[in-house]
């Protein structure tokens, strides 16, 4: 019998990034790293469960320019080439290390995952991966559930009313139109939530969402069951809380999981070790160095001597961080449902990433957590934020405050003297957009294409992507580069159209350059506040 | 005291040392910009107004207004009558400070990460553009304890306040970031103000708080020497969220009907599933 349910959140999440501009360009490889290592491993271990009849239920946020991504010709092409590249490689790897058998396993392995890879990414779903998180919420397996349409950071949004609908509303219309249902469910990006967001969450028919464990916490007034029931905000959203205690166990880079002795090392990648011409035909364009995917060690100690990784070694302790995770959770449950009174939701969210990129035997540990679930039959039941809704009819009515999952719980990863000279910019493009939505109700021909393009620009500036990166150093010029294009572009529509003098040369590059939201409406951003 | 730039020129392992020799945690896995967080953190815990910074050159805040930051991630010893709200049990806040580690950030980069320091490519030659012609200040919350005021003066703006002040006054007068609670109040009642001195080509600022959890506005202006403010700008209002755990408990308990009809919205629309979990099967959470 259940004492409680596990809420499971996978956050699928890239910036846009397609430069059909270049033959071959960097930042893509984010985007093709996260199909071979997380995206494709999870559906697999999806179907496999299903097919073995395992009951779980797990939510799945498909951020916009991710299912963009994912459905975009040029970037399927460009994966597949990338795919075959690593299937090249892999296969001169296995020959080259044909005389030490522990290189030459590891090399077979990638080998494998890679064909195994292009056979379901080609095959199967023919190019298109969103389809297999359709089929798997046909399947009744997954609830998938949308996001900011850009992934804005809305608490640093809220004196621009219009830009904070428009993040919402184009989420769930772009959700609607690719994954083919209503969403239930928003994940707001970053977790980042200010009162008042959820009313325009209700605008849009969306009945939940997520913050941090201290957004709960905080909650005026008083949440009875702490961070393990939903609360009903004033406009009537349900907001579940992170729990701490789940996520400390795979977030955490010491006391979790992941950093485990026998478990892949992320940073290190054999192709450094390699002669330059060896590698050099599967680097990109610019022929810089950079990771191939040929991790062939274990994290094995805090040093730099790291040891040969050892996938048998690496399984079990996978199956004894599945139990350990179950374990836990059990008498966590049994705990709460003493101490509460109610049947607990503990809310276990995660960036999709981080299992299988950044963790590589992360998808292996989720299905083995889910198997195990299923199988003791015991207090742990996984259920989606749907499903303890339908169950559970009564919430708190509270009202949460400013809060995010960042670093300290608010908005300084994103506000801090890395990023703060980007706001100034943002908001003057947000005012501007609107004086233009206002301005120009009906427009027509050139001018309605410049202004469904300057909403396109105005949007992907607003990434919260940029300022992460620029804060936290990894590729900051691409970041800083990025919004500086996006602010440039949208001046420039912004002007020619006040102006009067769109360029339609200018007009076709950057909508051939930044081709997201096609069906885009710019007049939502003529819409005042509520 | 350890300044951030300071830091900066350590060695990893001298900033590992440093870390520590203070007693924190969580620090072995960091790289070294994490560390430098780690310890700048760690350091205004007790120095205050050490992040006040500017982009533009200024100097840092001469304003004996603001109280010193507390802690983060949890509250300092609150001055008497300063501080509302309830303090996080030390259970919470333990479990609050390791799960804020510096390690899910990293985590959470590396999804960007790939092995090369720089990206080449990319066309440049883009520029911000120009200001708006007209003054104007926009403030933000960064967090309980700290808000970020950023503004832009009018290019007219010098010669009309010669024309109101007088050149000689102009140049003896301070400016000033004039800080306004305006909790339940208008900013031309407010219930107390506080002065930042700013340098006149700071154009953004990091404003600690003298009381959380109330409301703010905040005018940039000028002080003459007779005494009389100028303001130039106002800014929109904000409001700081809580330290910890809400004061009110007395709960009111709601059904969403809303929430009642999207279920029996949902179970018609997608049919049972296949499986025996989620929307079909009948014994769920009864």
């Amino acid at each position: 019998m259940e004492k409680g349910y596990l809420s499971l959140v996978l956050h699928a999440h890239l910036p846009y990034v397609r430069h059909p501009e270049h033959e071959s360009f960097l930042e893509e490889d984010w985007l093709f790293e996260a199909i071979t290592e997380t995206y494709v491993p999870l559906v697999r271990a999806f179907r496999r469960l299903d097919a073995d009849g395992v009951d779980f239920r797990v939510t799945v946020s498909l951020s916009p320019p991710l299912v963009s991504m994912l459905r975009d010709h040029l970037l399927q092409e460009r994966y597949l080439k990338h795919l075959s590249g690593l299937i090249e490689l892999t296969d001169r790897e296995i020959d080259r290390c044909k005389d030490d058998h522990r290189l030459r396993r590891l090399a077979e392995m990638y080998n494998s995952i890679f064909r195994e890879t292009r056979h379901v990414f080609a095959d199967e779903y023919g190019l298109d991966l969103v389809r297999a998180f359709r089929e798997l919420e046909d399947r009744g397996r997954l609830e998938l559930i949308t996001c900011g349409a850009t992934h804005g950071y809305l608490p640093l949004m809220q004196e621009h009313p219009a830009s904070v609908r428009a993040q919402i509303r184009l989420g769930v219309e772009h959700h609607r139109r690719n994954l083919g249902r209503d969403p239930a469910g928003i994940w707001l990006p970053e977790c980042g939530y200010f009162p008042g967001v959820d009313a325009y969450l209700a605008e849009q028919g969306l009945r939940y969402t997520f913050v941090d464990t201290h957004g709960v916490l905080h909650a005026a007034p008083r949440p009875r069951y702490g961070n393990f029931a939903p609360i009903a905000t004033p406009e009537g959203i349900a907001v579940f809380g992170r729990d701490l205690e789940s996520s400390k166990q795979v977030w955490s880079a010491e006391e979790g999981y992941p950093g485990d002795h026998w478990y892949r090392d992320f940073y290190r990648d054999y192709s450094y070790e390699l002669d330059y011409e060896y590698v050099r035909p599967y680097l990109g364009g610019d022929g810089v160095r950079k990771m191939l995917g040929l991790k062939y060690w274990r994290v094995t100690g805090p040093g730099d001597d790291k040891e040969l990784y050892d996938p048998d070694t690496a399984r079990e302790r996978v199956a004894e961080h599945a139990a350990n995770f179950v374990f836990n959770r059990e008498r966590q449950f049994e705990y709460l449902e003493e101490t509460l009174g109610v049947r607990p939701v503990v809310v276990a969210p995660y960036d999709a990433e981080l299992f299988g990129h950044w963790w590589f035997e992360g998808p292996m540990w989720l299905e083995a957590v889910l198997r195990r679930i299923h199988e003791a039959r015991g207090p742990v039941r996984t259920a989606t934020p749907s499903d303890y809704l339908a169950a559970n009819r009564p919430l708190q009515r509270a009202r949460p405050f400013h809060s995010s999952w960042g670093y300290l719980g608010y908005s300084e990863v994103w506000l801090n003297g890395a990023n703060d000279y980007v706001y100034r910019h943002l908001h003057r493009a947000a005012a501007r957009m609107t004086e233009l939505a206002k301005t120009y109700p009906h427009a027509e021909g050139l001018r309605l294409r410049a202004l469904k393009q300057a909403a396109r620009e105005l949007l992907l500036a607003q990434a919260s992507d940029w300022a992460f990166i620029m804060k936290t150093g990894t590729m900051s010029e691409y970041a800083h580069k990025r919004t500086r294009a996006h602010v440039s572009r949208f001046t420039r529509l912004y002007e020619d159209i006040r102006a009067n003098t769109v360029d339609e040369a200018f007009l076709r590059e950057v909508e051939w350059r930044d081709k997201i939201f096609p069906e885009i409406d710019y007049r939502i951003y003529a819409e005042d506040a509520r | 005291m350890k300044k951030r730039s300071e830091l900066a020129h350590r060695t990893t392992k001298e900033l590992r040392a440093l870390a520590r020799d203070r007693g924190l945690s969580g620090y072995s896995g960091l790289r070294k910009s994490e560390l430098i967080d780690l310890l700048a953190g760690g350091e205004r815990k007790s120095a205050g107004r050490t992040t006040t910074r500017e982009r533009a050159g200024a100097s840092r805040s001469r304003s004996s207004g603001p109280t010193k930051r507390p802690a983060a991630g949890g509250r300092a010893e609150p001055a008497p009558g300063t501080l509302t709200g309830t303090a996080l049990s030390p259970r919470v806040r333990r479990a609050f400070s390791s799960h804020r580690r510096l390690g899910e950030q990293r985590i959470k980069a590396s999804k960007y990460y790939l092995g090369v320091q720089e990206s080449r490519e990319l066309d440049d030659g883009f520029d911000y553009p120009d200001t708006h012609g007209e003054s104007a200040i926009s403030l933000m919350v960064r967090d309980p304890y700290w808000l970020f005021a950023y503004w832009e003066f009018a290019p007219g703006l010098r010669g009309e306040l010669v024309d109101r002040v007088g050149e000689d006054a102009l140049l003896r007068s301070r400016t000033v970031l004039r800080v306004h609670d305006v909790t339940g109040a208008d900013p031309d009642n407010s219930l107390g103000h506080h002065d930042i001195d700013v340098a006149p080509e700071a154009r953004n600022w990091y404003i600690n708080v003298a009381r959380v959890e109330r409301e703010y506005c905040v005018d940039i202006g000028l002080i003459t020497p007779d005494g009389t403010f100028i303001v130039i700008a106002r800014s929109n209002r904000v409001s700081l969220p809580p330290v910890g755990p809400s004061d009110l408990i007395d709960d009111e308990w709601v059904t969403i009907e809303a929430l009642e009809e999207f279920y029996v919205r949902s179970t018609t629309e997608r049919g049972p599933s296949s499986g025996s979990g989620g929307w079909g099967s009948g014994g769920f959470g009864r």
